[in-house]
């Protein structure tokens, strides 16, 4: 029995007023912290997926909606562009862009997606196989870990795409035997583990074989079509001053598949992932503004975008962090209000202290204790129900974005968030112990 | 044990209450008598160092502790002197035997079970050691409240009328085991009261005025 473990009876033996400062203090902690970890996670998600991208060039729309869409896959596109458009940026003789890497989406399965793709997009987030090999041909896809690992799929499974992004069965489509897995690559922590990576010509041939079929889908609302680019599509108006004409051909290199993309100047991908040679190069950070402006295609900045959307966010984060702090502001006061009401009741305990040979600094520690006590009660309830709450939106997210958050990551700025909750009680209990070290016995006790 | 010299205190600097000089040795009872507002609970707070007065010396166990200053003066006050008040109060959060130990504990000594123990033996309430003390019957509790007192073999033990709140049946007990206790640990015990039952147990007596 010593000062610190009478603190926590004397605690334990109101447990209502506990009950209240645990209550309060947890929710204003437990929301801070829920902030912190989400930022924490979903900054280090995006940061991840910027993979080195420089620019994302796609059909015109939302730029914000292209780089979600074509870089995080948690949007649909703005349209498409057609290859003939694209041509220029996929010579590998540019002088200014080391690597395009075309995209073709608006397949999915099981709301996984399923991407058109080269070999290249490995490059962009370090993927490498696993188990079987890269697709090479049509309909071959290649799996992301993640993938693999929910709809437990496995090396020369089949499966039907289909239409959109979303799990709905009559979208499936009838194509054949569909896609068969030749590949499983490792897990990498980017987005690249929720993808399904095939060739540009199977998305083409999924949907044009549809239209052999006779279209039993109305194709104004697929993926491909739903952003009207009747716009970009119907002609190559207007963009001769752009250097993009029949020359360069040859200048294409076939990619791993045999397969040349600029080879069908009529059919549409959906976007270009674009890394410079020299990012600081003028020309360079002057293409996006020349692609808005002269053709019909448009060129988005990942981090500026991302920046965008951080700030737009940002202020509903900041009135949530601005809340929080008013509760925990709010949860002190009540840490100070329960501690004053219980001197009441407590000074002839004190003064009986004080008899017993307690110095008056030792009913200070002891009130100053409670106070540390209340709020570090109230702090590790607030990080359990952060925690918790992580893993509930983890569940969430997972279901609907195929994002990977988790409960269960526990930062060192937590261990700030004990401290200062320390300190909250320390401050909250000062008075009352102030009052508790100033306890005149004889008086107390007369009486 | 315990010796007064010329004590007095004044509340507002002006009117001085002036108290005899009492002298009491080990194994001694004393008992003080006076009627309300003649001071007894000053002169008792002065002798337990509840209360500092800058006139006169009180002496316990050689010490004056009128020089004593602070955490000093809790200290062997928790040491030397075990007070029993005419309320029993506790810190009602702990069990009786927690509160015996705190009482070890704030004196600066080791936490000793058998001793808390033994003296909850001796007192007869060893059954209630694990109770909460607000569950204690008036009697339990000033029994408590002298296991309390002792539980640091003081060298003296006072009382503040611990016998006004009980019937007769108890009170007799109640001085009977003060008396016995007090001899057990070598202290001087010192009674202040106005209770006249208690003038039959004590022939040391000394009357304020």
């Amino acid at each position: 029995m010593n000062l610190v473990k009478l603190s926590w009876k004397n605690i334990i033996s109101k447990p209502l007023n506990l009950l209240l400062s645990m209550v309060l203090f947890g929710l204003g902690i437990g929301l801070i912290n829920f902030l912190v970890l989400l930022n924490h996670q979903l900054k280090n998600q995006f940061d991840k997926n910027l993979a080195g991208i420089d620019v994302v060039i796609g059909a015109k729309g939302s730029p914000l909606q292209m780089i979600l869409c074509n870089m995080y896959h948690i949007d649909n596109p703005t349209g498409n562009i057609s290859v003939k458009e694209a041509a220029p940026f996929l010579n590998p003789k540019h002088p200014l862009i080391e690597k395009a890497i075309p995209l073709s989406l608006g397949d999915s399965h099981k709301s996984y997606r399923i991407v058109g793709t080269n070999h290249s997009i490995l490059e962009l987030y370090g993927g490498s196989i696993e188990t079987g090999k890269l697709w090479v041909q049509h309909f071959e896809v290649t799996l992301g870990r993640v993938v693999a690992d929910e709809l437990g799929l496995k090396i020369g499974d089949r499966f039907q795409s289909s239409h959109g992004f979303q799990d709905v069965d009559d979208l499936v489509h009838e194509h054949g035997d569909g896609f068969e897995i030749v590949g499983i690559l490792a897990p990498t922590g980017s987005v690249l583990d929720q993808l399904i990576l095939t060739t540009t010509k199977s998305i083409w041939d999924v949907h044009g074989h549809e239209d052999e079929e006779g279209g039993d889908h109305d194709h104004d609302d697929h993926a491909h079509d739903e952003h009207d680019h009747d716009d970009h599509a119907h002609d190559n108006h207007g963009h001769d001053d752009h250097a993009h004409d029949d020359h360069a051909h040859h200048d294409h290199e076939h990619d791993e598949t045999g397969f040349n993309l600029v080879d069908y100047p009529d059919e549409q991908i959906t976007s270009l992932l674009i890394k410079f040679r020299n990012r600081t190069n003028f020309q360079a950070l002057s293409l996006p503004r020349n692609i808005n402006e002269n053709t019909d295609m448009q060129a988005a900045s990942p981090p500026i975008e991302i920046n965008r959307l951080y700030s737009m966010i940002g202020v509903g984060v900041d009135a949530l962090r601005n809340i929080a702090l008013l509760i925990a502001l709010v949860s002190a006061f009540s840490i100070f209000i329960s501690l004053f009401s219980s001197l009441k009741d407590r000074q002839y305990e004190l003064a009986l202290m004080r008899v017993m040979g307690a110095g008056q600094q030792s009913l200070f520690f002891l009130i100053i204790m409670e106070g540390i006590i209340l709020a570090i009660v109230g702090c590790f309830l607030g990080l359990l129900i952060s925690h918790i709450g992580m893993e509930v939106l983890a569940g969430y997210a997972k279901a609907s974005y195929r994002y990977s958050l988790t409960g269960w990551l526990f930062l060192k700025e937590e261990m700030w968030m004990v401290l200062g909750s320390v300190v909250i009680g320390i401050i909250a209990a000062l008075i009352p112990a102030m009052r508790a070290y100033g306890t005149d016995i004889h008086e107390t006790l007369a009486r | 044990m315990l010796k007064t010299e010329n004590l007095s205190y004044s509340y507002n600097q002006k009117d001085w209450i002036s108290f005899p000089d009492i002298h009491c040795e080990a194994d001694t009872s004393h008992l003080i008598l006076g009627q309300s507002g003649t001071g007894k609970t000053t002169f008792l707070h002065l002798i337990g160092g509840l209360l500092q007065s800058k006139k006169g010396k009180v002496i316990v166990k050689g010490t004056d502790i009128t020089s004593l200053k602070g955490q000093a003066l809790d200290r062997f006050r928790g040491d030397n002197i075990g007070i029993v008040f005419q309320q029993a109060h506790f810190i009602n959060a702990i069990s009786v035997e927690e509160n015996l130990m705190i009482a070890q504990r704030l004196a600066g000594k080791p936490i000793d079970k058998s001793g808390i123990k033994d003296i909850l033996g001796i007192l007869n309430i060893e059954h209630k050691a694990t109770a909460n003390p607000k569950h204690l019957s008036q009697g339990e509790k000033q029994r408590v409240v002298i296991a309390r007192a002792l539980i640091n073999k003081p060298a003296v033990i006072l009382a503040d009328e611990p016998t006004s709140a009980l019937d007769d049946k108890n009170c007799a007990e109640v001085v009977g085991l003060l008396e016995r206790t007090a001899k057990d640990v070598d202290a001087a015990l010192v009674i202040v009261t106005h209770d006249n039952r208690l003038m039959d147990y004590f022939p040391n007596q000394i009357r304020l005025s």
